[in-house]
């Protein structure tokens, strides 16, 4: 198997011209969203690595923006924003797997942070991609407000580069919160947590990130959290723990804390002070909790051999959790659970080896989609039936040789177009076609 | 295309009453925000329900007449206005809100639904939906949706795309979809976010969910005066350099402020030649927080004069003078023409004394009014249409000033949308390639073209222009813009 690694936008434009397909070798930060080289499509297929396509092109603080080639690790675009007090406030993940922005942006996964100012589609402005004829296009702009022409930056996050491949990309920043702090809440329940997470939903409050990590005396996903052991778990009741980042000014903090006390209802273990994002002296801090994506940063809570991102809604992660901790991978520990961005979307993670399809039975059961990130999966993403046929249809006008394959066609497509079709037909007499 | 077969079909979907011909129901519809243009469609209908719409759009599709969906034609880019040989599907009576769900922080509502009866529904929740166009007492969802609309709160709230998490729709050639969710994560292709902004080429949304936010509790809000607009944009780059991230960043010029003076009777600095309106907005934690940095950064940046509201009455003035400047021009001049160009931030001081020369060579007055933390201009050009030619040179400045806004790195609309108004820019905006595209992808979803036929793209028809000037609502000041 070949791998290319072209430096240069319109190297890779030729090298979409001249071939028959054209399969992503990423970093291996998201290798769950790679085409697999067993599948049929990619065997005999080269193999494209943008990792020479990178590098800073523009970034002007004054601006909110910053461009960057593809290519570009994360990593790198953290330092120049820390240096500015500037961050994308949607938690980039996975840097220490030397994740791109190009596959964060194509992979559309979003950080924790996501919660406070929006993921990554509320952040990329602009984008220029090669698309499957090798034409080089642009979309979006440059500037943070611009209501011009089709929003292609919006439609390639999530994309797998099932469009186009990205070469250049331009992101809204915004100024880094000043401070951030961790507070822990021990809760009896699932059911407790979810309750508290849905009071704290409705309070003015500011709060930038709210996790829940149920069983977490059990659940590895706690350990992240843990810098000296076991201490945390010693002094938390309950079964269920709530993770409240705050982030912004210190002094907001004070008044803040009892406010989200009362309506949580239980007291906050405060596992830290104030963290200054820009103190020298507390980068070690920073990292040791695994909250804050420093560059610094020594341990990735995310990273595991097994990652599975699931869309969920707050009032359903009680039913679901439930069901989940029947499953024995679950329950015997191979896998950890982790609710995210006030229960926005669940993390699966953990080992590799565990007994995958009652897993799926169940998703597909409680009509859950899902994105595998890491790992190995019968069906690596389960995309929404209803809109299966747009984005076919849609992905003509970019590749109509269909030279790009993407892990999107590789199972997950073709079940949620049966389901896609079964569901249009029903919709209406005349029974829609795509 | 064959409108007599379309017509037949259309009043076995609709009652009489909900299908009409003839001029007297047609005349509302032949204009919308952009006044300039006027053209009569060829029938209206009115459903009440998906499937009415559902069915309306596979008719066009199938008998190739184009549709232009409509909600309140508030749009200030002629985006809603009717093609000659079409019909309009008037959406005002799909206006229901058809859930509130607090608990996962979001709504799902028909496209006839006014902007503000969205946060009205989710105030007792303690929460509201954020894009507020200047027109929200008028403008539909449907509308905000298709043109991806905007507001004074951009910068940190974003625009209506950023709020919305899922549509159902038709789309042009009569398919049904289901984009989005009701989760704020996804997986696959963004094609809701692809879909908003499409400026009803691409179809017509039916439903769609909306992402609530809890409500601020707290403000602060400054006025500030300046001796010229070079030092409001200083006071504006300060703001921006120590990290604060205002809600809001407004500036008006001085003709904007005699506009606002004269409407509403709103006071302004005295000898200002500019005032800068920055709003801090949040939990009442943050806000207390910051507000001591922010009017410390308005004292040493050479304001001759400032004003921090002290009551929300006082914050409600400083924001009824800035939200009715637009109409307020109205006053000061016949006609005007509204633009909308967006710059980098940075080059904002010198977009606005190029737009001042360009002015004075035309012999045109031009008010400017901006987002100024997101570089979004509002030129608003003054011209009275019964003087020979004036017309044509304030039409000649509009161009100038967008092509000049292009030049230096910016986008030919910030939130207005292109439309009708700016087709001819797109091209300023995007190369061939671009263009190329995005129309593949449209004629892949509307073979026919039916879809809001003749805007955003470059085209060769267009209706003959007449005058600009204050829509009817705006005259009534019932809205105001933005």
């Amino acid at each position: 198997m070949s791998i290319v690694t072209p430096d240069s936008v319109s190297a890779v434009a030729e090298f979409v011209k001249t071939s028959e397909r054209v399969v992503f070798e990423g970093s291996g930060s998201h290798r769950g969203m790679l085409v697999s080289s067993t599948h049929e499509e990619s065997i005999g297929a080269q193999r494209l690595s943008l990792k020479n396509l990178k590098g800073i092109q523009e970034y002007e603080p004054s601006e909110f923006t910053i461009t960057a080639l593809s290519g570009t690790p994360v990593r790198e675009l953290l330092i120049a924003l820390h240096e500015h007090r500037q961050y994308f406030p949607f938690d980039p993940l996975l840097f220490h797997s030397e994740s791109t922005l190009g596959g964060v942006i194509a992979a559309g996964i979003n950080g924790p942070g996501r919660l406070r100012y929006g993921g990554i589609r509320d952040f990329v402005l602009g984008v220029q991609c090669v698309d499957g004829m090798g034409n080089v296009i642009r979309g979006g702009g440059k500037v943070v407000k611009n209501a011009a022409g089709f929003d292609l930056p919006k439609l390639v996050v999530g994309s797998c580069g099932m469009y186009g491949i990205l070469t250049e990309i331009t992101m809204k920043v915004f100024p880094e919160p000043r401070a951030t702090q961790t507070l822990l809440f021990g809760m009896p329940s699932v059911k407790a947590a979810v309750a508290a997470i849905e009071r704290l939903a409705s309070q003015p409050i500011a709060v930038d990130a709210v996790d829940l990590i149920p069983d977490f005396r059990t659940n590895k996903a706690s350990q992240a959290l843990q810098p000296n052991g076991s201490e945390i778990v010693d002094v938390i009741d309950g079964e269920s723990m709530i993770v409240i980042r705050l982030a912004g000014e210190e002094a907001a903090f004070e008044s803040a804390i009892p406010r989200i006390e009362k309506t949580i209802e239980r007291k906050a273990i405060v596992i830290e002070q104030p963290i200054a994002t820009h103190d020298a002296k507390n980068q070690e801090k920073i990292s040791e909790h695994g909250w804050w994506p420093s560059p610094s940063q020594t341990r990735d809570p995310f990273a595991a051999d097994f990652l599975l991102k699931v869309p969920t809604r707050v009032s359903e992660i009680s039913e679901l959790d439930h069901d989940l901790t029947e499953l024995g991978a679950i329950s015997d520990g191979m896998l950890w659970r982790r609710y995210t961005m006030a229960g926005a979307q669940l993390w699966l993670g953990g080992t590799a080896d565990f007994e995958k399809e009652s897993l799926l039975k169940l998703l597909r059961e409680r009509q859950l989609t899902w994105q595998l990130v890491q790992g190995e999966l019968s069906v690596p993403a389960r995309v929404a039936p209803g809109a299966i046929g747009l984005a076919t249809l849609i992905k003509q006008a970019f590749d109509p040789n269909h030279r790009l394959v993407t892990v999107l066609d590789q199972g997950a497509w073709s079940e949620s177009l049966e389901a896609g079709q079964e569901a249009a037909s029903t919709s209406s007499p005349s029974g829609a076609n795509s | 295309m064959n409108f007599e077969e379309l017509y037949r079909e259309l009043q076995q979907i609709y009652p009489t009453p909900r299908v009409a011909m003839d001029g007297g129901q047609l005349l509302s519809f032949v204009s919308d925000g952009l006044t300039a243009f006027s053209v009569r469609p060829r029938a209206v209908v009115f459903p009440v329900s998906n499937e009415e719409v559902i069915e309306t759009v596979r008719a066009c599709h199938r008998h190739q007449v184009p549709f232009v969906a409509r909600g309140s034609g508030t749009s200030l880019s002629g985006g809603s206005v009717p093609h000659q040989d079409g019909i309009i599907i008037a959406l005002n009576r799909l206006n229901r809100i058809i859930k509130v769900d607090p608990a996962n922080r979001l709504a799902v509502v028909e496209p006839g639904v006014i902007n503000l009866k969205v946060s009205e529904a989710a105030a007792p929740y303690g929460l509201y939906y954020a894009p507020d166009p200047s027109s929200q007492q008028v403008c539909t969802i449907g509308g905000n949706v298709a043109f991806n609309s905007g507001g004074a709160h951009c910068l940190k709230y974003g625009m209506t795309s950023n709020h919305v998490l899922g549509v159902k729709a038709v789309l042009s050639n009569g398919t049904v979809v289901q984009l989005g969710g009701e989760s704020t994560e996804q997986i696959g292709p963004d094609l809701t976010g692809f879909i908003v902004g499409s400026e009803g080429l691409l179809g017509v949304v039916l439903e769609i969910t909306l992402r609530l936010l809890p409500q601020p509790e707290a403000f602060h809000t400054v006025l500030a005066g300046y001796d010229s607009l070079e030092n409001a944009g200083d006071a504006v780059s300060r703001i921006i350099a120590s990290g604060l991230l205002p809600g809001a960043l407004e500036i008006m010029d001085r003709l904007s402020m005699e506009a606002a003076m004269k409407a509403v009777g709103v006071t302004y600095p005295q000898d200002s030649e500019a005032v800068l309106i920055v709003e801090l907005d949040g939990s009442a934690d943050e806000v207390n927080s910051q507000r001591a940095e922010l009017d410390q950064l308005i004292h040493d940046s050479n304001a001759i004069g400032i004003h921090i509201a002290a009551t929300a009455e006082e914050r409600a003035t400083i924001w009824r003078g800035r939200k009715s400047s637009f109409s307020a021009v109205g006053l000061l001049s016949p006609d005007f023409i509204v633009q909308d160009s967006v710059v980098p931030r940075t080059k904002l001081g010198f977009a606005l004394r190029k737009i001042s020369e360009l002015g004075i060579e035309a012999g045109i007055r031009v008010a400017n009014v901006f987002h100024a933390g997101d570089g979004n201009l509002h030129p608003l050009i003054l011209y009275d249409g019964r003087v020979p030619g004036e017309l044509e040179r304030a039409e000649d400045l509009a161009g100038k000033i967008v092509k000049l806004c292009v030049e230096l790195g910016g986008s030919i609309t910030g939130e207005h949308g292109v439309g009708m108004e700016k087709r001819q820019f797109l091209p300023a905006m995007f190369s061939e390639v671009d263009l190329d595209w995005m129309k593949r992808v449209r004629s892949l979803i509307d073979p026919h073209e039916v879809g809001n036929r003749g805007k955003m793209f470059p085209d060769a028809e267009a209706p003959a222009m007449s005058m600009y000037g204050l829509h009817p609502l705006e005259k009534a000041g019932v809205i105001s813009r933005e």
